[in-house]
């Protein structure tokens, strides 16, 4: 499964809290909505850095990073250097 | 009476901000006529004295707008948790009778679930456009001038907040004009509030923490109330946060102690020096957040003790705080705090018993709970169901409750409202919620304990929850089990679960 998908799942999954997440889009907000809140948060960060071998550090911790599924995709590639992290 | 505060600020503030909010200041000239033309709107669409309407916003302009026109009218605001599901909303629309929702495009599709099922359903406002479903408010507040200031009665009601109370489950606590303004005088008179203050309000207003702490006094003393736009979620934010009291120097910080550990842990440099007073309520501030913001920031955090039931009961403003920075500090001017035992007998200093408090900004009751009304409150007391014991002194130190809420990432919980939602399951036989010790001290999971009747996964359970509450009540663990462990009397042995 790709990356992208993984992250996707996870979100739908484990954190829903919505009807509407389950038509979640890679581009939706997760944040501005209001649908990830710090306790998700602070579990889609434990999920991250089980699930692609990366340390999530401080620096990283801003909203930016966890906007929507394209910048948590972001994130991920940057942080375990994968070149073709969001391949489909 | 309320709204006159605005009036007064009006007449002595008139340019300075009274809010600041994004990128935006709203002048107090500019916040009372807001008020005003919001209260036309609120009387065009037909509110009046009396008529409850809630509020599902987030900390905002049209938060503290909305909440003033309602004052002004004499109408009753409900503020609701922006987190709500739509069951959990329709209970509260349904318990109050409200006439009227207020929210945002955030909050609107959930609101329509929420009244669905009504047969005379509330009226939708929304504070934003694309709000499918609602008249919005800013069209509405265009064509409307400002309504002339009318002077209200002190005593009828002006907000339903919602407590978990002493004794567990979401109730409504009535709160009258002169009971908030009687609670606001005297808390800007103990916290020594000017209007060259700045008020930094990152916790949420739909909370009698906030909506006292921030909203009203700075409106009582003509403070400015800096509002960090979108608190949540806070592990996120705290740079922002920091940004922000340092951009406005900002003066005056209420917080919890989940706020207070994640910026004492926030990478980076930050010079806070502009506070002087930072306080922290809602659940004990652990000593090691305590010295971890000391020993960063250079300032001591004061516990203060509230409720909603009673508002604020006491605040730490010894000069120097630290050797008793465990204590919540001592009765605020006209409240009385007692420590009384099993038969409401008062108890000497150093002995341990409930906490109860008479104060004149205290509620009647409970909303249509009689027998629960005659339990808590008893000569003119309120039984906290909070223990705790007085020092020489007269300071106040909180040592548990007698009932448990379990203490999520700032949020309480009541173990019965999810042990209620879970009872509903078909494959649940039966079920214990706990609170079991979470990574930071002071803060909790949700544990739920579950004995069923039928093949169940965790997942699956976990699932039915996160329909019907908001997140932060979603348990983290499911245990399941043979059987519950009860004493030989039948009680649940809670401790056994809480591993």
């Amino acid at each position: 499964m790709s990356v992208r998908r993984i992250i996707r799942s996870f979100i739908r999954e484990e954190l829903a809290q919505e009807e509407e997440l389950q038509n979640l889009s890679d581009t939706d907000p997760l944040i501005e909505s209001g649908l990830l809140d710090s306790l998700a948060i602070a579990k889609l960060i434990r999920f991250l850095q089980v699930e692609f071998q990366i340390e999530i550090g401080d620096p990283e911790l801003i909203p930016e990073n966890f906007a929507t599924v394209e910048a948590i995709c972001g994130l991920v590639e940057r942080l375990s250097g994968r070149a073709r992290v969001l391949a489909r | 009476m309320l709204t006159q505060m605005i009036h007064d600020n009006r007449e002595r503030l008139s340019d300075q901000p009274a809010i600041v909010y994004k990128d935006v200041r709203v002048t107090h000239a500019e916040l009372a006529e807001g008020v005003e033309r919001m209260a036309n709107v609120l009387a065009s669409v037909g509110i009046g004295p009396a008529d409850p309407v809630a509020f599902l916003l987030p900390n905002s302009p049209p938060f503290i707008i909305g909440f003033f026109a309602m004052a002004s009218l004499g109408a009753v605001t409900v503020p609701i948790n922006p987190q709500f599901k739509s069951e959990e909303l329709e209970s509260v629309f349904r318990g109050c009778g409200v006439r009227a929702v207020i929210t945002d495009r955030q909050g609107i599709g959930r609101c329509r679930r929420a009244v669905e099922r009504f047969q005379d359903p509330p009226l939708l406002l929304s504070t934003t456009p694309d709000s499918p479903g609602a008249l919005t408010v800013p069209s509405l507040i265009k064509d409307h001038h400002p309504a002339k200031p009318q002077s209200r009665p002190p005593e009828e009601d002006t907000i339903f907040l919602h407590s978990s109370g002493s004794t567990g489950r979401p109730k409504r606590v009535p709160r009258t004009q002169h009971q908030l303004r009687w609670e606001v005088e005297i808390l800007t008179r103990a916290m020594g509030l000017t209007p060259a203050d700045k008020i930094f309000c990152a916790i949420p207003l739909f909370h009698s923490y906030g909506f006292t702490h921030c909203m009203l006094a700075a409106a009582q003393s003509g403070a400015t109330l800096v509002i960090l736009d979108d608190p949540y979620p806070f592990l996120l934010q705290r740079q922002r946060a920091i940004e922000l009291l340092v951009q406005e120097g900002a003066t005056v910080f209420p917080g919890i102690p989940f706020i207070y550990r994640l910026l004492a842990e926030a990478p980076g440099q930050a010079d806070l020096s502009c506070l002087r007073l930072c306080f922290s309520s809602g659940t004990a501030l652990p000593r090691e957040t305590f010295e971890a913001f000391s020993n960063r920031f250079r300032m001591p955090i004061r516990q203060h003790y509230g409720s909603t039931e009673t508002g604020s009961i006491s605040i730490h403003l010894d000069p120097d705080p630290t050797p008793t920075a465990d204590s919540v500090g001592k009765a605020i001017e006209q409240v009385q705090v007692k420590i009384v035992d099993e038969v409401g007998a008062p108890m000497a200093p150093g002995q341990v018993g409930e906490v109860a408090i008479h104060s004149p900004g205290m509620t009647r009751g409970y909303a249509g709970m009689g027998e629960l009304n005659r339990q808590v409150f008893r000569n003119g007391d309120y039984f906290t169901g909070d223990l705790g014991r007085l020092d020489s002194e007269g300071r106040l130190y909180l040592l548990g409750r007698k009932h448990a809420f379990i203490e999520v990432a700032g949020n309480k919980v009541d173990p019965a409202e999810v042990e209620d939602v879970l009872a509903a399951h078909p494959k649940v036989g039966e079920v214990v919620v706990v609170g079991v010790k979470g990574q930071a001290e002071g803060e909790q999971l949700v544990k739920a304990v579950v004995v069923v009747r039928a093949p169940c996964r965790e997942r699956e359970l976990i699932e039915f929850v996160q329909k019907k509450l908001a997140s932060f009540k979603v348990p983290q663990i499911v245990e399941f089990r043979e059987e519950i462990p009860r004493s030989p009397a039948g009680k649940i042995l809670r401790n056994y679960l809480m591993d």
